[in-house]
């Protein structure tokens, strides 16, 4: 197989061009909006959400036209190095199902968020700074889901870092604000070292960072008992490759390591519950319905290049991070902050899905998860906004944490709306029948059963613990969200203010803007628009068409033998799958009720006045103290390095070589000394020489010295002039 | 023709500008750089950049009895030099606009002829004659920082001197020892020309101890890890026109040293020593970086910063792949364009301020919409985001040094994180935040300021957008230049 053939250009298409205009529309929006936002009327906030509109259109346009029918694929060549062993660089767009279902999501989301955040960030002196931020972001996020190599999908990956970078730090005066930028920004940039190394490493086999191309060249390589053997040809020359698995293996974890920083798994997540420094519809589209899911569509885009091993890797810390982020939801009191750990959970769950061969069931979840999980996020800036609202009105000077579920309670009869929309979204999220999570969340399950199965068929049990912590996860999920809403929505209000106050006005809950992206994602939590039967998977129109064998998809993957035959196990399973269905029901219901008899018998002012009791409770309300941790373990020890390397640049190195020059110049001194006693004409250069070290440092204060030296030197640029000139 | 008009311009408007009294000496100086820049331009646009062989050569016989020849000529990679060196001069003289120097005449004066200095060192074709630029540039230089620098000027310039005087002397023994190896030519016994080097057939001992001796002058030069220590300190006192000349261009000249008498004249040795080099510069980057982490000076962070970015060329060169000479020349060019701008904007807060402790400053960006635009731009380029400058050629070094060696890519990526540790570090303390005391009342971009700071914002995109345009032009160059190593 000739490398360069795979590589040739591809003419555009009617359906690439549209996925380009839908690319750089976003981009278009941001450099407006920056740079002339303040001046157009209304501050050009309607200017980014009719973009986002229009993008949202031509991407509804572009499934429509694509879904389950053909890959479409753009592609020129980039750049070129002229090495025998380099093939061309190329550039490209790449649309198949996986494609068109992230361009749908993310414009969908962006626009709906965009619409909320113009009663959101109403009055804010940054509105136009902001909706620019967005169309980058629009941008590097597109940028991600359509190019077709990964050198690309790193650049866009580092812009989409970048723009949350600026999102999180948007009020720039807080210095909480540019800390959790920071620390998101530079945690994310461990993840992409290993991103970056996994790619050199398969560039260094492959020779290309074309997608199709790789998956060809995988599919054309086999296993054999030393590794995976692979032969092609680069500009006529035979290549013939041996990769060990460890290679293979330690390349895909690189690729991994991408998304460990981007999807907050455990153990770089810590930065995803400071990054609820941003404003809260920023929030609720990037830091949990897109870029956080970006990692996510990493893996499935990369299916291919995971060996067994790797996914096994991927599939306990996936099961890893779900758990922890379940444990410390259970105790947090920061609206946004039990959501974030609810995100970093779900996320988990996304990447064991991943890890355990469930790939569609895993992209299902993403899909579900954004809706759902936007739309909860979106209440609680309702819910902040609310409580903004009623502490400005009365009683200005109080220093109360609006963001605290300590201070509130009773608001299912002040704000119905919201308390219904938060109702069902939660019903997604905890997984009841009948709700979109119930589907996405059962397939997972499911799936990593099925893993452990056949993974321990050689006698290893221990496999199983990835699919029992799914299931645990399940019971925590319930508990928590019931917690929450309870502490939100129940009881009587505990606040010191009066409720009523947190309403727009008497009549009017919130601002009709808000209040429609709120219920259209709430509706797009039902799980009929994407299984016509709710309650079951089998034949459901979505997860056909991402599943690895939609069209367009069919290669070969490292991991071939053992996909296939958790599927294989998964088909045998079919009766498990009801019983799996009922079991994760009872476990949310029991959750659930937990939740309730825990608090529904508690006065409101222990409530009010709770902190986290007890050893594990303390454990989980500090996120097991990672922070504390990474500072003792990393932060402090790299300080420290710093002081201690300094002073070792100033007193040791730098003293040496100080030293070294004083000989220099005592020598010099010498040298002066003995020319002077001797006078020997031979030696005047070196004198010259020892009196310009020597002296140049005393005769500087001579004001005269600098222009008699610079004559000194025309003169000798003369001489030059002339022995070249004549 | 041209090569030795664009070398010998700058001198002929340095003695017309030490003769206009007062300050009008900045606009003939500024008006003369800009010609400079023209030609250069017009040079590039007459350029062949398919071949990789020297052009609009120039061969003088010098000292003809001594096989000492006037020989210049540019290749890509010489012309890229050319250009950043004559790009970089005018803004770096308008950058000076609103400072008054005393004699101004002879400041300007002196800034032009380092530029000769330097053009000559990127042009000169035989070996001699590139001893001579190479020293020509420096003692403008010295003068520059040693009359119009900081209070601890004088301690810190005579460090900088004798440091490298010291690699200077090693590079002329070395270059002394070829000579006297080379063969006969028509009229002499022994040659001096590039290629007289190249012809060269030692035997891998002698490279061994030539690269030594070639290498540690260049490695001070540039500076590499040892070598590094009088850089930081010679950075903080000089004025700012001083820092801007020293990291934006005159530190190319160490590596552009390696690339075109090192690399090619003892290749042998090179490949001797390769890892050993690998490994200083790759020590030299975390080192470094580890440092600029907890340093409280603007100025000082900025030039600890640089000698991290120097490693990863260092290290990218050196491991004679494609990726990696590509990649640092790309890394030169966006080298020299961030560290200037970044050493302005440090001017331009410490004259508003006079202060450059990075913890009595903050909040500025509220009020500096512009400067806050500008200084972010450079901020990214220098952590290598994509769409800059600086990723283009980190990528490439970085594949270079993978290449090479897994492990040592590995631990020269971690320039990623410390690279941005350290930036954002800075850009936060000084932009964010709260206001304080000095900065309550800083203004934004004047007309003079943003004129510099623009050019090279748009440079930084250009080469981040388009690097083709540049890596097209070396890229033959390092072809042939490839070839001569591995003859």
């Amino acid at each position: 197989m000739e490398l360069s053939a795979l590589l040739e250009p591809l003419a555009g298409t009617p359906q690439t061009t549209t996925a380009l205009a839908v690319l750089l529309l976003p981009l278009l929006a941001f450099a407006v909006l920056f740079f002339f936002g303040r001046r157009l009327p209304g501050q050009g906030g309607w200017l980014g959400i009719s973009i986002s509109a229009i993008t949202f259109a031509l991407s509804v346009w572009l499934f429509v036209q694509t879904w389950n029918t053909a890959t479409f694929h753009t592609r020129i060549t980039w750049f070129s190095l002229p090495a025998v062993f380099t093939a061309n660089f190329t550039a490209g767009i790449l649309i198949d199902n996986l494609t068109v279902l992230m361009l749908v999501l993310v414009t969908f989301i962006s626009t709906l968020v965009q619409l909320f955040s113009v009663g959101y960030m109403h009055g804010d002196k940054g509105y136009s700074r902001y909706f620019a931020y967005l169309g980058l972001f629009t941008f590097s996020m597109l940028g991600i889901v359509l190019v077709d190599n990964l050198l690309l999908l790193f650049m866009f990956w580092e812009l989409v870092g970048f723009s949350s970078y600026l999102l999180i730090g948007f009020w720039f005066e807080r210095p909480a604000a540019t800390a959790a930028s920071k620390k998101a920004f530079l945690l994310n940039r461990v993840g992409d070292i290993g991103l970056l190394l996994g790619l050199f490493a398969f560039y260094t086999c492959f020779r290309t960072f074309d997608l199709e191309a790789l998956r060809t060249l995988v599919t054309a390589g086999h296993w054999t008992g030393n590794g995976f053997i692979l032969g092609y040809t680069l500009n006529g020359q035979p290549w013939l490759l041996e990769l060990s698995p460890l290679l293979l293996t330690l390349a895909g974890l690189g690729l991994f390591m991408g998304c460990v920083g981007k999807s907050a798994q455990f153990p770089l997540q810590v930065w995803l519950p400071d990054a609820m420094q941003g404003p809260t519809p920023v929030s609720s589209l990037i830091h949990a319905a897109t870029m956080v899911a970006a990692g996510v569509y990493l893996l499935a885009r990369c299916y291919a290049f995971f060996t067994v091993d790797a996914l096994t890797v991927i599939a306990f810390i996936g099961a890893i991070t779900a758990l922890v982020g379940a444990i410390v939801a259970l105790t947090q009191y920061d609206i946004k902050a039990v959501l974030a750990f609810s995100t970093i959970s779900q996320l988990g769950y996304m990447v064991m899905g991943m890890g355990t061969g469930a790939y569609s069931a895993s992209i299902f979840h993403l899909t579900t998860h954004a809706f759902f999980k936007a739309a909860l996020f979106l209440n609680a800036g309702i819910i902040i906004h609310a409580m903004h609202r009623g502490l400005h009105r009365s009683h200005p000077f109080t220093h109360l944490d609006p963001q605290d579920i300590r201070n509130m309670g009773g608001l299912r009869k002040i704000l119905p709306l919201t308390f219904y929309t938060y109702l069902l979204t939660t019903a997604a999220l905890v997984g009841l029948p009948l709700f979109s999570g119930f589907l996405s969340k059962d397939a997972i399950l499911s799936g990593s059963w099925a893993w452990a199965q056949t993974m321990s068929r050689g006698g290893n049990l221990l496999y199983f613990v990835v699919p029992v912590i799914g299931f645990a996860v399940v019971l925590l999920t319930a508990f928590y969200m019931a917690r929450h809403m309870w502490f939100i929505f129940f009881g009587s209000f505990r606040a010191s203010f009066e409720v009523r106050e947190l309403r727009l006005s008497a009549k009017k809950e919130i601002e009709n803007v808000m209040a429609l992206p709120v219920i259209l994602l709430a509706i797009l939590s039902l799980g009929i628009f994407f299984s016509l039967n709710p309650l079951s998977i089998s034949g459901s129109w979505f997860l056909q068409g991402i599943s690895l064998e939609a069209p367009g998809t069919k290669y070969t993957l490292l991991a071939d033998n053992l996909v296939q035959a958790v599927l294989a196990q998964g088909e045998a399973n079919h009766t498990l799958h009801i019983v799996f269905g009922v079991f994760s029901t009872l476990l949310g219901v029991a959750g659930i009720s937990f939740a309730i008899s825990k608090y529904k018998n508690k006065p409101q002012e222990a409530l009010w006045r709770q902190e986290p009791e007890g050893a594990f409770a303390r454990l989980s309300y500090h996120q097991f103290y990672l922070n504390s941790i990474y500072t003792v373990a990393f932060i402090k020890p790299v300080l420290l390095l710093a002081r201690s390397v300094y002073r070792i640049d100033k007193r040791v190195i730098d003293y040496t070589l100080n030293f070294g020059s004083k000989l220099l110049v005592v020598f010099a001194k010498i040298v002066s000394w003995f020319d002077r006693l001797v006078v020997d004409g031979l030696v005047w250069l070196v004198a010259a020489l020892s009196k310009l070290v020597g002296g140049l440092g005393r005769n500087l204060q001579n004001g005269k010295v600098q222009s008699y030296y610079a004559y000194s030197l025309f003169g000798f640029i003369l001489i030059i002039l002339y022995i070249v000139l004549f | 023709m041209i090569t030795a008009l664009l070398l010998f311009w700058p001198a002929l408007a340095a003695l017309l500008v030490l003769l206009v009294k007062g300050q009008g000496a900045k606009k003939v100086a500024f008006i003369a750089a800009l010609v400079e820049f023209a030609l250069a331009l017009f040079a590039t646009s007459v350029f062949n950049s398919q071949s990789g062989s020297f052009q609009f050569a120039l061969n003088v016989p010098w000292v003809p009895s001594a096989g000492i020849g006037f020989i210049i000529g540019m290749d890509g990679i010489s012309l890229l030099l050319v250009l950043l060196t004559t790009f970089l001069v005018p803004l770096i003289i308008l950058s000076s606009f609103k400072h008054n120097y005393k004699d101004p005449g002879v400041f300007y004066a002196l800034i032009l002829f380092m530029q000769t200095g330097l053009i000559g060192v990127f042009v000169a074709l035989d070996a001699f004659l590139f001893y001579f630029f190479w020293e020509l540039a420096l003692i403008p230089i010295y003068f520059i920082c040693a009359i119009w620098g900081g209070e601890r000027r004088i301690p810190v310039t005579f460090k900088f001197f004798v440091y490298t005087i010291f690699g200077s002397l090693l590079m002329l023994a070395a270059f002394v020892y070829l000579y006297f190896q080379t063969g006969a030519t028509a009229t002499s016994a022994h040659s001096s020309s590039l290629l007289a080097f190249y012809d060269l057939a030692l035997n891998s001992s002698a490279q061994g101890w030539i690269f030594w001796f070639l290498f540690i002058a260049f490695a001070i030069k540039m500076p590499v890890f040892p070598f590094h220590t009088w850089q930081p300190d010679t950075y903080a006192e000089s004025p700012a026109q001083g820092t801007m000349l020293l990291s934006g261009i005159m530190l190319k000249m160490g590596i552009y040293g390696v690339l075109r008498w090192l690399l090619p004249v003892v290749p042998l040795g090179v490949s001797q020593w390769t890892e050993v080099v690998l490994i200083l510069s790759i020590i030299g980057i975390v080192y470094a970086s580890v440092i600029a982490i907890r340093q409280r000076d603007l100025k000082r962070l900025v030039a600890y910063s640089s000698i991290a970015h120097v490693g990863l060329i260092s290290a990218g060169i050196f491991t004679l792949n494609e990726q990696g000479l590509q990649g640092g020349v790309i890394q030169m060019l966006s080298h020299g364009v961030v560290v200037t701008g970044l050493f302005f904007i440090i001017d331009i807060i410490y004259s508003r301020t006079n202060t450059r402790e990075i913890a009595s400053l903050g909040g500025i960006t509220q009020t500096t919409p512009a400067l806050s635009i500008c200084f972010m731009v450079l901020i990214l380029a220098s952590i290598a985001l994509p769409l800059t400058s600086g990723f283009v050629g980190e990528f490439l070094l970085l594949s270079g040094v993978y290449q090479y060696n897994g492990w040592m890519g590995a631990a020269a990526g971690l320039t990623i994180i410390l690279g941005a540790v350290y930036m954002l570090r800075m850009f936060q303390g000084v932009m964010f935040g709260t206001k304080s005391e000095t900065t309550n009342s800083f203004a934004d971009l004047t007309l003079n300021e943003k004129a510099v700071l623009i050019p090279l914002v748009v440079l930084v995109f250009w080469i981040g957008l388009f690097p083709n345009t540049f890596l097209s032009i070396s890229e033959p160059a390092v072809h042939t230049l490839l070839n001569v190593i591995k003859r």
